[in-house]
């Protein structure tokens, strides 16, 4: 009985150990804990743990414990037939043995395998631990046998306790990241970054090597990248991956287009996911909106079947969310942008944007300059060639414009044949080498006369030229309506002074003075 | 300071390196360490766990690694600088081949220290070798030769009906690995990668032919797969004693029924060289007296004792130069270290070698089976080469190639 107590102590103490450890070596550490109490009760060179692959008729070498150390072991012996762990693994019960070696004791036992759902119930979650003298030491005895069972089993009764806190926990977890997951993809829509922030959502709670998100774009009927996150976080845009949406081009395609991929996906199931990304039409259709890829190619970690649930479970989720950022970003495009010429402002965005820029130059104590451009002779080209030609004449200056400025720069269709251009931190004079450089590359600029009927683009062409004004914050205005008064009188001295040409407000207001002292 | 360190079948290993525990606790009272040994697998997995989950996972201050994983893990941020540290890397008291890997990229610094190195060679036993089959140490200039001794060994055995097995591998996990079959492979001239890592040479005919050649080691019978003879002994047991020719990285000199001879077909040096190194964590609380330890296990002295301890060599040039001289078997072993190679210090290829390990695990549990032809290995080999190219990808955020 006192007996008894003592080895209770010991597994309790053990137990404990193997707890501080649980979150950090999970199962492991409690076996690691169980070889070291077995060393503890009885006098053995080794004892070594075991776990048993019935498919294989493999023993997979996991622990090793020895004077030295108990320490992680890579192995496998294949269980021959006849051999004493053979006997030991197929009655389930200890079986001593004296070989040159050494003395063994082979004792197996088997977890209750309830988590893994594994169907092989005979042998699920069978373990074998072999407990080896040397070859002078004495065998073991009965007793010996009988000490070590009980206190393996009793081990074991606490282990069991121990998985199952801490499945409890994961599930707590879970549920955890299911709510904090599901909110982000809830509130995507209204970021700047709404992909990014879904991608890093995924992250933060599965921490895949690399999760990735393709978007179907319909007019090219294409799937394009957008971007990929790594597990070390970075952010990286894939927008140049094009996939052409058609079966047999790509797996990805195939994927989304519900074509047979073979056994690939099957071969890679552990390390690769593919979540097509669809959304409900109100016809009751489904379409497809886009991809998600997840994969842990590098670390070869398996993704595990509860993330394999709940991916596809967020999987409506994410579609959704995508499906909403993309009408979003449409319905932004349409308030903000103009409707002829592609990436271009319009007025309203424009106006937005002047009012935060000029309030950041005015803090800071910045220089802002303004170009106010009208395309020359606009109503006779419309009148001459039709509204068509008119329209490719401002789609031209439209695209010369996006492609000579900053990337801090911000343009805007302010109406009719105006442009404007606003430069933040930009003085009077970098202004005039951007108006002209616009100046110079409109006038090598042909555009092709189209025939208002047909629609075709005529042999004819037409060139144009521009009138340019510029006012620059603090030397030309005061306030945001000066600065936008003072551009446009700049360009209504050209409009008035033969077109063709550029004009800053300080000069045509020296000009001016010096006309005036002229007259006096 | 927590330690992890890479297990070994050897645990003399962990003996000598606890001994030099108390060493250091001798001249440092004040620092507190705490080692655990993790297999590589688990190794490796708690790199990744660690950028998973870095508050719950954290890694230890100081890590025993592969040299191949140093270029990995510095990329993804987990190593700390080293060189301005250890005063064996400032004055280069490594081997050039080992600084030359080290080193790929010598702007970006040093991230890890080399410990310990192996490579394999051939260990005959001259009894049966020379006395009972009567074959000798000119046999084993070439593979093909070398094969010859081993099936004359087999017949032998097979006529007298005695327990003598033609070759051991010593150490074996029971199945073949990278490391078996990469001295084979690249006297083939064939590898895992191409050159400049952006594709997988897997199913390169070198390739395959050198893994070939070890499958049929297993097809006529001159190894047993999965045997599990290695596992409690080290280099005294019966099954060496029993061995007509044993392939081990280690000095097995100090069993005298043994003689040595370089890896077949390596006879004027060259071929394999693993070498394990000393990484101090990125998030480690105390870098500074983390590398200070690695620093003082990089002396002479203690470098040498615990190479020794378990029949490697060590990293450290003075300190190899030390034990060559102490035995006049170790003559072998200088042809062999006087132009080894090591796997590749590149970002994808610890990847790509767990990738042609599992495929290497199929393999061989169909080898050991009787069941595995020419097109299996194939099969097998192109599933694994279709994974290592989606991950050499350039795309992969950044990771790959």
């Amino acid at each position: 009985m006192a007996n008894q107590c003592l080895q209770q102590d010991l597994v309790e103490r053990f137990y404990r150990e193997a707890s501080q450890h649980l979150e950090e070596g999970g199962r492991w550490a409690f076996i690691r804990a169980a070889l070291n109490g077995v060393r503890s009760v009885t006098e053995v060179e080794s004892v070594s743990f075991f776990e048993y692959d019935s498919r294989l008729r493999l023993l997979i070498l996991r622990l090793r414990s020895d004077k030295y150390i108990t320490c992680e072991q890579d192995g496998a012996v294949k269980l021959t037939r006849g051999s004493h762990a053979e006997k030991a693994m197929s009655t389930m019960h200890s079986v001593k043995a004296t070989l040159a070696s050494g003395k063994y004791l082979y004792f197996p036992f088997s977890f209750d395998n309830f988590f893994s759902g594994s169907s092989d119930k005979q042998n699920s979650g069978a373990c074998l631990i072999v407990l080896k003298r040397k070859p002078s030491a004495q065998g073991f005895s009965t007793s010996e046998t009988i000490k070590i069972g009980w206190y393996l089993r009793a081990f074991m009764r606490f282990y069991y306790k121990a998985e199952y806190m801490a499945l409890a926990q994961t599930h707590d977890s879970d549920i955890a990241s299911i709510t904090k997951v599901t909110e982000i993809f809830a509130t995507a829509l209204r970021s700047n970054d709404s992909f990014k922030r879904i991608l890093m959502a995924i992250q933060t709670h599965f921490a895949f090597d690399r999760v990735r998100l393709y978007i179907v774009r319909e007019k090219e009927h294409i799937l394009q990248g957008e971007l990929s996150v790594d597990i070390a976080g970075n952010v990286i845009d894939i927008s140049q991956e094009k996939i052409p949406l058609e079966k047999g081009m790509h797996r990805f395609a195939d994927i989304l287009l519900g074509k047979d991929c073979g056994d690939f996906l099957e071969c890679f199931k552990d390390r690769v996911m593919y979540l097509p990304l669809r959304i409900r039409e109100k016809s009751g259709s489904m379409t497809n909106v886009g991809m998600l890829v997840v994969d842990n190619f590098l670390s070869q970690r398996s993704i595990e079947p509860r993330e394999q649930t709940m991916i596809y479970y967020f999987g409506g989720h994410i579609a959704l969310a995508v499906d909403n950022i993309r009408l979003f970003n449409k319905v932004e495009d349409l308030s903000l942008y103009d409707v002829l010429i592609p990436k271009m402002p319009n007025r309203r965005y424009f106006e937005s944007k002047f009012e935060e820029e000029f309030y950041r130059a005015k803090r800071f104590n910045q220089s802002l300059s303004l170009i106010w451009i009208d395309l020359d002779e606009f109503k006779h080209i419309n009148d001459e060639y039709g509204h068509l030609t008119g329209d490719e004449a401002l789609k031209a200056l439209g695209k010369i414009m996006l492609e000579n400025m900053r990337q801090a720069d911000f343009p805007c269709r302010f109406g009719g044949d105006e442009m404007l251009i606003l430069l933040p931190h930009a003085s009077g004079d970098m202004a005039m080498a951007l108006a002209q450089r616009l100046k110079k590359q409109i006038a090598k600029v042909r555009v092709p006369v189209i025939n208002p009927d047909s629609k075709a683009k005529d042999s004819k062409t037409v060139s144009f030229s521009l009138s340019i004004g510029i006012a620059t914050f603090p030397e030309d205005a005061e306030n945001m309506g000066e600065l936008k008064k003072h551009a446009d009188e700049a360009l209504y001295w050209v409009k008035t002074n033969g077109r063709d040409n550029i004009m800053r407000y300080s000069c045509m207001t020296k000009k001016a003075g010096r006309k005036k002292a002229d007259a006096v | 300071m927590k330690i992890w360190l890479l297990s070994d079948y050897d645990s003399r290993k962990f003996a000598e390196f606890k001994k030099l525990l108390r060493k250091y606790a001798q001249i440092h009272p004040e620092q507190q360490f705490e080692f655990i040994v993790k297999s590589r697998k688990n190794m490796w997995l708690s790199f990744f766990d660690s950028l998973r989950d870095p508050k719950h996972k954290p890694l230890a201050d100081i890590i025993e690694i592969p040299q191949n994983w140093t270029e990995l893990f510095n990329r993804l941020g987990l190593l700390s600088e080293m060189s301005g540290y250890v005063s064996a890397l400032r004055e280069k008291n490594f081997g050039k081949y080992v600084l030359r890997e080290l080193c790929r990229h010598s702007e970006s610094g040093i991230y890890s220290v080399p410990w310990w190195q192996e490579a394999p060679a051939l260990f005959y036993n001259v009894e049966i070798i020379n006395g009972l089959v009567g074959s000798s140490e000119k046999d084993f200039l070439t593979w093909d030769a070398f094969l010859g001794v081993l099936q004359s060994v087999l017949d032998y055995s097979r006529h007298k009906n005695s327990k003598i097995i033609p070759l051991l591998l010593s150490g074996s996990s029971g199945a073949i690995t990278v490391k078996d079959v990469l001295p084979r492979v690249w006297s083939r001239k064939g590898g895992l990668l191409f050159e400049e890592s952006r594709r997988s040479a897997f199913l390169l005919n070198e390739t395959v032919g050198g893994i070939e050649d070890w499958i049929n080691l297993v097809r006529k019978g001159y190894i047993k797969l999965f045997s599990g003879l290695s596992y409690y002994d080290y280099d005294y047991s019966p099954a060496v004693n029993n061995a007509a020719c044993v392939l081990s990285p280690r000095r097995l000199q100090k069993n005298k029924a043994l003689n040595i001879f370089p890896y077949p077909g390596y006879f004027h040096g060259g071929g394999i060289l693993i070498v394990n190194n000393l990484a101090v964590s990125s998030s480690s609380q105390e870098p500074e007296s983390a590398a200070a330890f690695v620093d003082w296990l990089s002396l002479e002295e203690n470098s040498l004792a615990f190479a020794d301890s378990f029949n490697v060599f060590p990293c450290i040039k003075t300190a190899f130069i030390s034990l060559m001289a102490s035995d006049v078997k170790n003559e072998v072993f200088e042809r062999v270290f006087s132009a080894p190679e090591l796997m590749p210090n590149v970002m994808a290829y610890p990847t790509a070698e767990i990738l042609m390990d599992r495929a290497l695990w199929d393999i061989s549990i169909k080898a050991a089976r009787n069941d595995c032809t020419h097109e299996d290995i194939i099969k097998l080999l192109q599933l694994a080469s279709g994974e290592a190219d989606y991950l050499l990808d350039t795309s992969y955020g950044g990771l790959g190639g």
